[in-house]
């Protein structure tokens, strides 16, 4: 039966214009909210119409299968923004993770002006994904209201910091890492990154460039002496992070940044290390979107290479161009083989458009 | 009415196990309040048998006890008095039937006839529940019982008593008190467990009346009875077990009835408001790929039928050894308190069956795991037992001269828990 505490004496009474036990008029969203809650509860769901789950036939009440317990399939599972042919962004899950800690924003301005944030949150914290998402959104407004880089980490890492923390005893404070670049029409690029989001320059003959330094443990072991980068990145503590954003991260601490000339059939290149990791080199990264006839095959590319490879991170790609109006595709040699990540699943390309006829014509 | 309910758990399950384990603490907020309608019936149950004569000074504290515990019952709380030896009497109402409404003059005529009661005869214990089942046959809202006994259930086979729990179940709970030290712990436990109750030891009859006012108070303070905790887990799921582990420890595992749609009841007994308990519950679910992420249980505490707090019980797989590792401390805290209890009551039973061995090496292993919860209600009892030499490692030496009220009382409040404090690890 459909029951409601009346406000005015506390006692339950079902529901009407007036209470039962005092006879006071009972406010009407009250009612409404105490209907709409017995009707979901009769329907399994907050009273939307559940959905079905295809898998095992139940349905979907709160976010999780009423029948086999699965939980119902999340949008950012699989994130794709194709800005225009010299802007986009792919976003994905992966295979090994629960959840899309990874975010990013895009955006052009109108005067040409290409902007991409990547944050990855960080899994030993507590809700990665709130921090990686608000500090992306906080990042771009920054930019696009016409602030640096330097502002950008700033706005970020405020908006980590705001993420609700309540003192956990095994997961830290919300916290992601920062990478951006703001890319002029005229091919003046800078790049910004603290954590260990990378940056690329990919040349028209197919080779790769390293924009970024790492702020991790094995970048530090490398810079110290103490380890070749082989022995580093071999090492169980490599992909340990150094520097990141939340209430946890240190103010002195300021993106990494990088200028650079960017050439007109050159490609940028943001990911995460859920990207990177299938393809370390940065030739590897060229080899990867080699053929590929815009920014969003670009994107998409290098997210299905991660995923082919296993998938073990989230997997986080924006791909730039200096101009929208720019000519395709990126110029590398023909020949160049794809790296094959351990374990990788054969022929992991084959949907990957290697077309001859658009390969340079100089 | 607000309940809620917080989940605490490691939900991160390694590649091709499926056992998750959580924490659910249920609070009632202290909006829950009765229903001015709920009809309460209380009786009141005490064990008249000859053994109460000794000394006299058991039967007079009784009488005082009870007549005080009459006087105290509010205007409108239906109640009936029932005396009991190889038999039961129903000495109030003196029809033998329903229940009366507590009144000035039924209050009198109660009280009078709770100072007459005069012992005799053995103890039959299943024939007082089955005189308390019939008074409360025919009656809904909040049942509840108070049985008081000195003594063993010696008039009659075991079997009777196990069969009338099995009738009284779901009718009324129902509190045990042991009096004296003649009482069989393990007998006032099983009463308790079946018919959602508490035991507890009364060590000398002056201390009855006190006992009986504090029974009223929470009885009167109950504002919603019909509830149950119920557990969905997915299809191809296993409750492993629900056991209430704070403020005590009561295994619900053996109570679950199939509530349809993949959930299981299981009664809690009533609540008051600003009440609070926490459960352990265990499902083993079908293994899911790493990087999966399913709903385990959801735990629902349902007030007649309705559902009032929901917690959600998760998994998620994954190979990182590093996640899946982790114990959640409130689970290790309870999982802890659980073999607190266990130590001791297997401790005490060693002991009695004279293998010193044993009742040394789990009263030390109690000792241990009482003083790192910061059980401390719990070692004091202990140390009226064992002579503690080191708690931290669980050393100790059984005392040679200990009253037997001490072990009784030990093992009858062995299921007493503590929440995680902060000398928890």
């Amino acid at each position: 039966m459909a029951l409601l505490t009346c406000p005015h004496c506390s006692q339950e009474t079902a529901l009407g214009r007036f209470c039962e036990a005092c006879g006071e008029d009972l406010p009407a969203e009250l009612v409404g909210a105490a209907e709409a809650r017995d009707t979901g509860a009769d329907a399994g769901g907050e009273g939307a119409q559940p959905v079905l789950h295809e898998d095992c036939g139940g349905h979907f009440v709160d976010g999780w299968c009423d029948t086999c317990g699965s939980k119902q399939p999340d949008p950012r599972d699989h994130l794709e923004e194709l800005l225009d042919a010299a802007l986009a962004a792919v976003s994905d899950r992966g295979h090994r993770h629960h959840r899309n800690e990874d975010a990013f924003t895009v955006a052009r301005s109108e005067d040409g002006v290409a902007y991409g944030v990547v944050c990855d949150g960080v899994s030993s914290t507590v809700s990665p994904e709130v921090a990686s998402t608000h500090a992306a959104a906080a990042a771009l407004d920054v930019l696009l209201a016409g602030g640096d880089l330097i502002a950008a980490h700033r706005a970020a890492d405020d908006a980590a910091r705001a993420v609700p923390y309540t003192p956990h005893p095994e997961l830290d404070a919300p916290s992601a890492t920062f990478s951006a670049f703001v890319l002029r029409p005229d091919g003046h690029l800078t790049v910004g990154t603290l954590g260990d989001c990378r940056a690329y320059l990919v040349h028209p003959d197919g080779t790769g460039e390293s924009l970024s330094v790492d702020d991790s443990w094995a970048q530090a072991q490398v810079e110290a002496g103490t380890m070749s980068a082989e022995e580093a990145r071999a090492h169980p503590n490599a992909s340990v992070i150094t520097r990141w954003l939340g209430r946890d991260s240190i103010d002195a601490w300021e993106p990494r940044l990088v200028e650079a000339a960017v050439g007109e059939e050159d490609v940028v290149v943001l990911c995460s290390d859920g990207v990177w990791n299938y393809a370390p080199e940065p030739n590897d990264i060229a080899s990867v979107i080699k053929g590929t006839s815009d920014a969003g095959e670009a994107a998409l590319a290098l997210v299905d290479h991660a995923l082919a490879g296993g998938g073990h991170d989230n997997a986080t790609a924006v791909v730039a161009r200096p101009s929208a109006d720019a000519p395709t595709a990126p110029h590398e040699p023909a020949g160049t083989t794809i790296p094959e990540p351990s374990g990788a699943a054969p022929d992991a390309h084959t949907d990957q458009p290697t077309d001859p006829s658009e390969e340079p014509d100089a | 009415m607000s309940f809620t309910a917080t989940v605490h758990q490691n939900e991160y399950v390694p590649e091709g196990s499926g056992e998750v384990h959580a924490i659910v603490t249920v609070e009632a907020g202290a909006d829950v309040q009765a229903a001015a309608a709920m009809e309460r019936n209380l009786i009141l149950i005490c064990d008249t048998s000859g053994s109460m004569s000794n000394p006299m000074s058991k039967i007079m504290a009784a009488r005082q006890a009870m007549a005080a515990a009459v006087n105290e019952i509010p205007d409108g709380v239906r109640f009936a008095l029932i005396a009991g030896d190889h038999e039961a009497e129903v000495i109030f109402p003196t029809n033998g039937h329903d229940p009366l409404p507590a009144d000035a003059t039924t209050r009198a005529a109660a009280a009078g006839l709770a100072l007459q009661l005069e012992p005799s005869g053995g103890t039959a214990i299943s024939t007082w529940l089955a005189a308390a089942r019939e008074l409360f046959q025919g009656h809904e809202g909040m049942n509840l019982a108070y049985l008081l006994t000195d003594g063993k259930n010696e008039s009659e086979p075991e079997s009777n008593l196990v069969e009338e729990l099995v009738r009284c179940s779901g009718l009324f709970q129902c509190d045990t008190r042991g009096v004296g030290d003649a009482w069989v712990v393990e007998e006032l436990r099983r009463i308790s467990h079946a018919l959602l109750g508490e035991v507890d030891i009364v060590r000398e009859p002056e201390a009855m009346a006190e006992d009986f006012q504090a029974f009223l108070k929470r009885a009167l303070g109950k504002a919603v009875a019909n509830v149950s905790l119920n557990v969905w887990a997915p299809v191809g799921s296993t409750i492993k077990f629900v056991k209430q582990v704070a403020p005590n420890i009561e295994d619900l595992s053996d109570r679950g009835a199939d509530a349809g749609k993949l959930t299981t009841a299981f009664p809690t007994g009533a609540w008051s408001g600003g009440e609070s308990r926490d459960y352990h519950v265990c499902v083993t679910v079908p293994a899911g790929a790493v990087g999966e992420e399913k709903l385990a249980a959801r735990v629902r505490l349902n007030v007649d039928g309705e559902d009032v707090s929901n917690g959600l019980v998760r998994a998620i797989w994954t190979d990182d050894t590093a996640l899946t590792t982790r114990i959640d401390p409130q689970v290790a805290h309870y999982t802890g308190q659980a073999e607190l209890a266990q130590a001791i009551q297997e401790g005490l039973a060693a002991r009695k069956a004279g293998d010193e061995a044993t009742a040394t090496v789990k009263l030390g292993k109690a000792v241990k795991l009482a003083h790192e919860s910061g059980n401390d209600g719990t070692v004091r009892l202990l140390k009226k037992v064992v002579e503690v030499e080191d708690p931290n490692t669980g050393t100790v030496r059984l005392k040679k001269n200990v009253e037997k009220l001490d072990e009784m009382e030990l093992d009858t409040r062995s299921t007493r828990t503590v929440r995680v404090s902060a000398k928890g690890s």
